[in-house]
C-alpha cells in the first residue's frame, strides 16, 4: 500500500514536471523550421541577457564571470550561424514560391537551418551551466 | 508543499531516472537531450528568477505562432538580434573590465640618477645576501 502512495505521488511529480515542460519550452513549441530557429535563437538571447545581468554584479566571483563569458563567446558565432542560414533559407524560400528554384534546395536549406539550431542548443545549456555554477 | 517546490521535485527526480540507465533511464539520445532539458527547467524552477519567466512568455510568443500559423517576421527576429548585440556588448565590456582589473599597471623602477641627472652606472659587485643572526640557521658541518 505504501508503495502504490509513493508511485502515486511520483505520478503527481511527473505530471507537474511535463506540465512545467510544456509551459517553458520554446523550441518544444514551434512546428516549422522557421519557428523552431526563432525560437533556439530566442532562447540564446534570454540566457545572454541573463548572462550580462550576472557578470555586472560585484557579488559574482571573478572566475564565474569569466566562465560565463567564455560560455557566451562559445555560442555567440553559432548563433550568428544560425542567423546566416535563416537569411539563406528566407532567399531559397522566395526563389521557390517564385517557382525559380527546386523543392530540393528549398529542403536544403531547411535542413540546413535545423542543423545550426541542433548545434546552438548544447552551448546555451552550456551558458546556462555557467549561469546557474555562478549563482 | 507549493507548485514550483513540486516541479524541482519532479525535474529532479525525471532528469535522475532518465540520465541513469541503472533506472530504466538514458536509453537513447532522444531520452539525453530530455533529461539536459528537464535539468535546465530544473536549474530556472529552483531559481525562481525572470529568466523563467522571459522563457514561459517566449513559449507562449511561439504557441501564438503556431496557432496563427504564422512564420516569424523581419522585425521580430531584428528585434531578438538587436537584443543579442546588447547583450554581447556589455558581457565584452564586462570581459574587458576584468581583464584590466587583472593586469595592474607597471610602473618602471626609478633608475638612480647623480646631482647632475645623468643615470648612475651599476654597481659590478654583487650584492651579497644577508640574513638577520635570527633566521640565519646554524648547518652542522658533516662528520
Amino acid at each position: 500500500m505504501r508503495q502504490l502512495d509513493y508511485r502515486l505521488a511520483f505520478l503527481i511529480l511527473c505530471l507537474s514536471a511535463l506540465t512545467a515542460c510544456q509551459s517553458a519550452n520554446p523550441i518544444r513549441a514551434a512546428e516549422t523550421s522557421e519557428q523552431r530557429a526563432y525560437a533556439a535563437y530566442g532562447t540564446f538571447v534570454i540566457f545572454q541577457e541573463k548572462a550580462a545581468d550576472l557578470v555586472e554584479q560585484p557579488s559574482i566571483p571573478r572566475n564565474a564571470k569569466l566562465a560565463i563569458i567564455q560560455a557566451e563567446e562559445r555560442a555567440k558565432p553559432v548563433a550568428d550561424s544560425l542567423l546566416e542560414a535563416y537569411v539563406e533559407f528566407i532567399s531559397v524560400k522566395a526563389e521557390f514560391q517564385a517557382g525559380n528554384t527546386s523543392q530540393d534546395k528549398l529542403i536544403t536549406a531547411s535542413t540546413r537551418l535545423d542543423d545550426w539550431v541542433t548545434r546552438l542548443a548544447p552551448l546555451v545549456n552550456e551558458l546556462l551551466r555557467n549561469i546557474k555554477g555562478a549563482e | 508543499m507549493d507548485f514550483i517546490s513540486l516541479a524541482i521535485l519532479a525535474v529532479n527526480g525525471l532528469r535522475t531516472v532518465m540520465g541513469n540507465p541503472a533506472l530504466g533511464g538514458g536509453s537513447s539520445v532522444r531520452l539525453d537531450q530530455a533529461s539536459e532539458l528537464l535539468g535546465i527547467l530544473g536549474v530556472l524552477l529552483e531559481q525562481g528568477d525572470d529568466a523563467y519567466e522571459d522563457l514561459k512568455d517566449f513559449t507562449e510568443t511561439i504557441q501564438a505562432m503556431v496557432k496563427g500559423g504564422r512564420e516569424p517576421s523581419a522585425a521580430e527576429w531584428d528585434i531578438l538580434r538587436q537584443r543579442s548585440d546588447d547583450a554581447h556588448a556589455r558581457l565584452q565590456r564586462a570581459k574587458e573590465e576584468l581583464l584590466e582589473e587583472e593586469e595592474p599597471e607597471v610602473t618602471p623602477d626609478p633608475v638612480p640618477v647623480d646631482r647632475g641627472g645623468n643615470p648612475l652606472e651599476p654597481d659590478p659587485t654583487p650584492a651579497v645576501e644577508t640574513l638577520p643572526d635570527d633566521d640565519n640557521p646554524i648547518v652542522e658541518p658533516p662528520q
